[in-house]
């Protein structure tokens, strides 16, 4: 049995896993039903495990390992800040929310402005933000069968938009707080321990972690890379490479530049518009057998198999810059430095991830389980220590790639390090039992969260924009239908676009999702939480235009990787590059100012409003709802 | 080294460009989010439509603001907008007794009439004793008064046959008849207004005396069974019928509290169930069983007190109760979507017609009449019913509901 069929092993089981403990779970909840009316709630604990556990998406799974092989010290921000956000949500939201007793976010909005037209509004960013986040897991999933398999990239994300789709529209949904947090328990397991064993095993190699010698990432074992025409490389040093057969290739002394066909400031392999559009000469260089090939960058003209010994420098494919271990250990690094601003870059970054955690629609509804305002503080808790435990470990599996198997970055499969590195431990036993269970973690990964997504998606479409716009007087079972239609949808046309973007990182990617939450839904609920002056006309144009201008931005900059005027455009206004690749320094302020802006400016009391507050903020113990407060 | 950070972030022209860019898409934005938002009724061009528009808006904001109730406060706030549309340069509102509010016209010069408004007070008890409009000319007495108000046009508010406010509007001459109408008009709309309030409130102590009926329904068939059930206990089981007899006071106190309130969640209507079926089970020994099935996502979610307790009760009685062998009831509360599902079945006799749930006067009816009064028509009970084979009664409760919450 070779590791990759013990990945797909470990697919399978999870696959079944899932399946088994749904129904577990419809018994569980049948047999312990007394308790759970003793207990009259979900522990804090188990809430929290579930909320861990759908929040834990490739992303953070697949994504930050791969990000941080890449990019390094940069990249920590990521998983400290998807951490953190919950630090805000505790302080500021978990708490007045559960008061409020809002479901989602479309029904805080309708609550708290008393309009169901703001409801639309707010129904439409729930659509935009969970395609954007289901995107990267549609990536990942392709990414994973691929790798686990070797089954093509598309084919991977039909089986698991198939599988998803069909336990969502299923039912499969049932039983989800037992489901998920088993769930975190297997990502965590599936995290943790393979990169600990991995610890162990190459302490033993003598290779130095995280260093490699002068400064390089240098090969672990003798490679074999399959190049095809056009590819290109990245040579950080002089390598001597061995060629199967004879091949011509061009050489440039410098870095490509954006308008030169690397993608832009932003993007996996982003070397960033900092170079200039430069004119060196491009030489051609001929090898056959053994040659030395000098730094710079090399296009092959031919396909090939290209064979790089043990302790040369690892070559990098067009998706990382190629970087020393000095530049990837320290702040400022190829992420935020390859785009010319690295400050501007980081803060933003920062701004995005921590914030928009709160905005995130599929996570709020989670918290509704709790039964006050108490529990609901104590889950968001719990979820800080227990995201905490989780997010040590894939910034170790990034720096475990870098050191043990650099050849990824040649082949462009950084992203996998988390499913590649454990069959660096051979064929045998452990080697196949870590492959399956990574395989099984990362499955868990994208499929718990896609689930939640699809539920999110699925309700916004089917319930609000079917059963309230379109079709106000349906029944339930033709809402349900709705419901399950849209989920079938959103799940198929999710895949659709997975297909589109297996260029872009997938943490890139789920930033994006943040970025947009962090400029809308953020202000939103910290205005309309603590400050009781803020009207429906604030709120609503700060949403509009917050999330709006996001949006634009980051489309701008997808389309930027397919057209080169654009790209030419923006590799000229790096400043511009940023803010629209890294849209949250921007777009939150003006989400802010225009709810507290047009608030001032056009103040207009909304009734009740004194209720409402009270609402929000008294404690339940103090019996103070019931009571009318007039305004 | 931060200069140099600095001097890297902002090449100056580049600036410029991203500030254009971003204002340039703020400004689109926001415009189109304006032009969205705009009220259609701004194309209303002539001073016949912009009145009568004007006189609608009154009548719409009397509505929200009267049916509040008429206090100091909502009659202040009627005034306001009422006295451009009374066409006199001030007005006041009376209830039974006092003044409620004064409000004069911006410039009019009116305001210090607010010091003796209690000249027209007689004039106030004699209109709402009698039920009609009256006249009052002010300041006979001193006719070089520099108050410009010289009539009162009192027009009582009746609701329900009874004068329950009177609205006073002042005028500095004779009133034209026209003027006369309108001062009565607005009264009546005014009345209206209180009579729809009146009608919210009647609806609401409809809605709470049903519950307070539905505490009472439980008792004295069930009081009966139940201590007799202990009593069978007291020799055989001392023990049991101990348990059984505290539970039971426990379960009265909260069945006697009266509706402390309309909500409840899901987990503490189940917790009074699960009281409740004790009972039961004890009066039918292995007769009866009981399966739950409950998600644990949907225990939080508030529902109308008293919501599932007569649902398990009517199964116990037609379902259970006339039949000699075993019988199940089963209890499922399910998390769909943005719904929670609650489904009371049994598998006793089933009805022989269906319900007419409308015209039912038991537990049934009044449950879905409370269920359709908070959540829509679209949300009452769903009997499905099968002679021979039992009945299953389904409720669909939304998650969330402005204006529901459990206290």
């Amino acid at each position: 049995m070779t590791t990759s069929t013990a990945a797909v092993l470990g697919l399978v089981a999870m696959a079944v896993v899932s399946l088994g403990a749904g129904l577990f779970a419809r018994r569980w909840a049948r047999t312990t039903s007394d308790f759970m009316v003793a207990a009259r709630a979900v522990p804090p604990r188990v809430n929290a495990a579930a909320i861990s556990g759908e929040y834990l998406s490739a992303a953070s799974f697949l994504g930050i390992a791969g990000l941080v092989m890449q990019f390094g010290y940069d990249v920590l921000w990521y998983p400290v800040c998807y951490a953190g956000g919950y630090l805000l949500l505790l302080l500021f939201i978990a708490g007045p929310l559960r008061r409020f007793g809002a479901y989602t976010i479309p029904d805080f909005a309708e609550g708290r402005f008393d309009s169901p037209r703001f409801r639309r509004l707010a129904v439409a960013l729930v659509l935009v933000i969970g395609f954007f986040y289901a995107l990267p897991q549609m990536k990942a999933a392709g990414l994973t069968v691929e790798t686990a398999s070797g089954l093509p990239y598309g084919v991977g994300i039909g089986i698991v938009a198939v599988v998803v789709v069909a336990g969502v529209v299923g039912g499969g949904m049932r039983g989800i707080t037992f489901v998920q947090s088993l769930q975190f328990a297997v990502k965590l397991f599936a995290i943790s321990v393979p990169a600990f064993l991995l610890l162990i095993h190459f302490s033993g190699t003598g290779v130095p972690f995280a260093r490699g010698a002068g400064g390089l990432a240098r090969l672990t074992t003798t490679t074999n890379f399959q190049v095809t025409r056009g590819e290109l490389w990245q040579i950080p040093a002089a390598t001597k490479v061995h060629v199967s057969r004879p091949a011509d290739l061009r050489w440039q002394r410098q870095a490509p530049t954006a308008s030169s066909g690397a993608p832009a400031a932003g993007f996996e392999g982003g070397t960033g518009p900092k170079g200039r559009v430069n004119a060196s000469r491009a030489n051609r260089l001929h090898l056959e057998g053994v040659g030395l090939v000098p730094k710079g960058t090399i296009t092959w003209e031919s396909s090939d198999l290209v064979t790089v010994a043990r302790g040369q420098p690892a070559p990098f494919g067009s998706q990382t810059p190629a970087s020393t271990t000095s530049a990837w250990m320290g702040p400022f690094g190829p992420l935020a430095g390859g785009t010319g601003h690295p400050l501007l870059f980081t803060y933003s970054l920062i701004m995005a991830i921590l914030l928009g955690t709160i905005g995130l629609p599929h996570i709020l509804v989670r918290f509704y389980t709790n039964p006050d305002a108490k529990a609901s503080r104590r889950t968001a808790l719990l979820v800080l220590v227990l995201l905490g435990a989780f997010y040590v470990w894939p910034p170790i599996f990034g720096a475990l790639g870098r050191s043990y198997d650099p050849s990824l970055y040649g082949s462009n499969l950084t992203d996998a390090v988390v499913l590649i590195l454990p069959s660096q431990l051979g064929a045998g036993w452990l080697g196949q039992t870590l492959s399956a269970i990574v395989a099984a973690g990362a499955f868990a990964a994208f499929t718990s969260t896609l689930s939640g997504l699809l539920v999110s998606l699925g309700g916004a479409l089917g319930h609000d924009v079917y059963g309230r716009w379109l079709r106000p007087a349906s029944g339930p079972t033709a809402r349900r239908r709705a419901f399950q239609l849209s989920a079938l949808g959103a799940g198929l046309a999710a895949g659709a676009l997975g297909l589109l973007v297996e260029r872009f990182d997938i943490s890139v990617l789920v930033g994006w999702a943040f970025a947009i939450a962090a400029s809308s839904f953020f202000p939103l609920l910290v205005l309309g939480i603590w400050w009781r002056r803020l009207t429906t006309l604030g709120a609503s144009v700060g949403v509009a235009l917050g999330g709006g201008i996001a949006t634009c931005s980051i489309i701008t900059t997808m389309v930027a990787t397919v057209s080169t005027p654009l790209a030419a455009f923006l590799a000229h206004h790096s400043n511009l590059a940023v803010v629209l690749a890294q849209p949250a320094i921007v777009t939150v302020p003006i989400a802010f100012g225009c709810m507290v802006g047009i608030s001032l400016l056009r103040p207009s009391p909304s009734a009740g409003v004194s209720a409402k507050m009270v609402q929000l903020h008294a404690p339940e113990l103090l019996g103070l709802r019931r009571e009318y407060i007039p305004d | 080294m931060q200069l140099g950070i600095l001097r890297r972030m902002i090449p100056p022209m580049s600036w410029l460009a991203v500030v254009l860019v971003e204002a340039g898409l703020t400004t689109l934005a926001a415009a189109s989010v304006f032009l969205l938002l705009r009220r259609r009724h701004l194309v209303f061009k002539t001073v016949e439509e912009r009145a009568t528009l004007r006189t609608l808006a009154f009548a719409t904001s009397a509505v929200s603001t009267l049916r509040q109730g008429l206090t100091t406060r909502t009659a202040l706030k009627v005034l306001r907008s009422l006295v451009p549309q009374s066409g006199g340069p001030a007005a006041s509102l009376y209830d039974t007794r006092n003044l409620l509010g004064f409000q004069a016209a911006p410039g009019s010069r009116a305001d210090h009439h607010a010091r003796h408004v209690a000249e027209e007070s007689e004039a106030v008890q004699a209109a709402l004793a009698s039920g009609r409009t009256r006249l009052v000319r002010l300041h006979t007495q001193e006719p070089t008064s520099p108050c410009p108000l010289r009539v009162a046009v009192v027009a009582p508010l009746t609701v329900d046959e009874q004068p329950v406010a009177a609205l006073v509007t002042y005028h500095s001459a004779e009133p034209s008849p026209a003027q006369l109408s309108v001062a009565t008009d607005l009264a009546d709309l005014l009345a209206t207004q209180l009579r729809l309030q009146r009608a919210d409130q009647q609806q609401a102590a409809l809605v709470r005396s049903e519950l307070r009926a539905l505490r009472a329904q439980i008792s004295p068939h069930f009081i009966y069974n139940t201590l007799t059930t202990i009593t069978s206990f007291v020799r055989t089981d001392p023990e049991r019928a101990r348990d059984l007899l505290t539970e039971f006071a426990d379960f009265s106190r909260r069945a006697f509290r009266g509706p402390s309130s309309e909500f409840t969640t899901l987990a503490d209507e189940l917790v009074y169930v699960n009281q409740y079926l004790k009972f039961e089970q004890a009066r039918f020994g292995d007769r009866l069983t009981v399966r739950y099935h409950i998600d644990p996502e949907v225990l939080s979610t508030v529902v109308p007190a008293l919501l599932v307790q007569p649902l398990v009760e009517n199964a116990v009685k037609h379902g259970i109760e006339p039949r000699l062998g075993k019988g199940q009831i089963t209890i499922e509360a399910d998390d769909q979507d943005d719904e929670c599902l609650i489904l009371v079945r049994d598998d006793g006799e089933g009805l022989e017609k269906p319900l007419d749930l409308a015209e039912h006067q038991g537990a049934l009816g009044n449950i879905d009449r409370r269920l359709s009064h908070i959540f829509g028509p679209a949300h009452g009970l769903e009997i499905i019913s099968e002679a021979g084979k039992g009945t299953s009664v389904r409720v669909r409760i939304p998650k969330y509901r402005p204006g529901v919450k459990a206290s």
